[in-house]
């Protein structure tokens, strides 16, 4: 069915999303939604926790996170939960843990930026999105911390960057330059094998504003 | 599900494009038809409910069949039925999917 999903579905998928922009916490326990995405509980478990998804714009938002995130650990994709869950590498609790602080403050800026980074607002949106040009996975440098991505012509650019439980470390100033240099003491506060989250918001004249993916760096 | 519309046949209905981002307008009727569907759902089967809650938070048909622990047909049936239960509803409440 996702082959040849109806016309309307992805109307249909953006306005239940939407629901997000209501704001607001959650009732539901991060742990128990994450268990249930991956499959460590019961299907009536489960059941129970997808129910609650249609009443509960945050659990709905931080669950599309989740499985954004880390969509191979997913119970959709792992026949032997069991194992999947025993073989989990150790970035799926990063992943959770980003997912799980959107259910205990709300819907912020991550999320909703995240999503909205997928719409199709702009006319050209190949030469419109913003990437990181850090290869996959690359080590960021404590003593001189560089991120980097694909300009947009015209643009001046913000970067925020955050601990994996969403506590911002360092915002840039507005700039041209498509990449920016974290301030000496920034990393200080990850642990060694730690890791960080950054985002790009890209300000266009008269155009508005682009807003990355959330992207992710290891930091030895 | 219910099906019961409120609105009269020849009322106009909302017709939405992709929303843009700063365009408050749009997002409204984003959010509007979000609720539409959520209050579609909530009176519907709950077989078909969990089915059609999953598929429109973007999982495929063979995913919402292992998350709910039913088999890959029974699941796409939900969702194919769920799908047209929410369009009667949402239409009768004025809304073009």
């Amino acid at each position: 069915m996702s082959a040849e999903d109806p016309k309307d579905v992805a109307r249909l998928r953006e306005a239940f999303a939407s629901l997000a922009d209501e704001g607001g916490g959650s009732s539901l326990e991060p742990e128990r939604l994450f268990d249930a995405l991956h499959g460590d509980v019961s299907p009536e478990e489960r059941q129970a926790v997808v129910d609650q998804l249609l009443t509960d714009p945050a659990a709905a938002e931080a669950w599309r996170l989740a499985r954004e995130m880390e969509p191979d650990v997913a119970v959709g994709q792992a026949p032997d939960n069991a194992l999947a869950a025993a073989s989990r590498p150790p970035a799926w609790r990063w992943m959770s843990a980003a997912a799980a602080a959107v259910l205990a403050v709300g819907v912020g800026w991550l999320v909703t930026q995240s999503r909205v980074a997928e719409e199709p607002a702009y006319r050209s949106v190949e030469s419109r999105t913003i990437v990181s040009a850090l290869p996959d996975n690359a080590p960021l440098s404590r003593a001189q911390p560089i991120l980097r991505w694909s300009g947009v012509e015209g643009a001046r650019y913000r970067v925020r960057v955050l601990t994996p439980e969403l506590q911002l470390l360092e915002e840039s100033p507005e700039t041209p330059a498509s990449e920016y240099t974290l301030t000496a003491d920034a990393l200080t506060r990850i642990p060694p094998a730690g890791r960080v989250l950054w985002q790009v918001e890209a300000r266009l004249p008269g155009e508005g504003i682009i807003t990355s993916p959330t992207f992710s760096n290891p930091v030895p | 599900m219910s099906l019961e519309g409120s609105a009269e046949p020849d009322e106009p209905q909302t017709q939405i494009e992709p929303r843009a981002q700063g365009d408050p307008e749009r997002s409204a009727a984003y959010r509007e038809l979000g609720a539409a569907v959520r209050e579609c759902l909530l009176g519907a089967n709950r077989d078909r409910r969990l089915a059609v809650t999953l598929y429109l938070q973007g999982h495929s048909v063979p995913e919402a069949a292992r998350l709910l622990g039913w088999d890959a047909k029974r699941t796409e049936n939900l969702v194919y039925r769920g799908l047209a239960d929410l369009r009667q509803c949402l239409m009768g409440r004025g809304h073009t999917p």
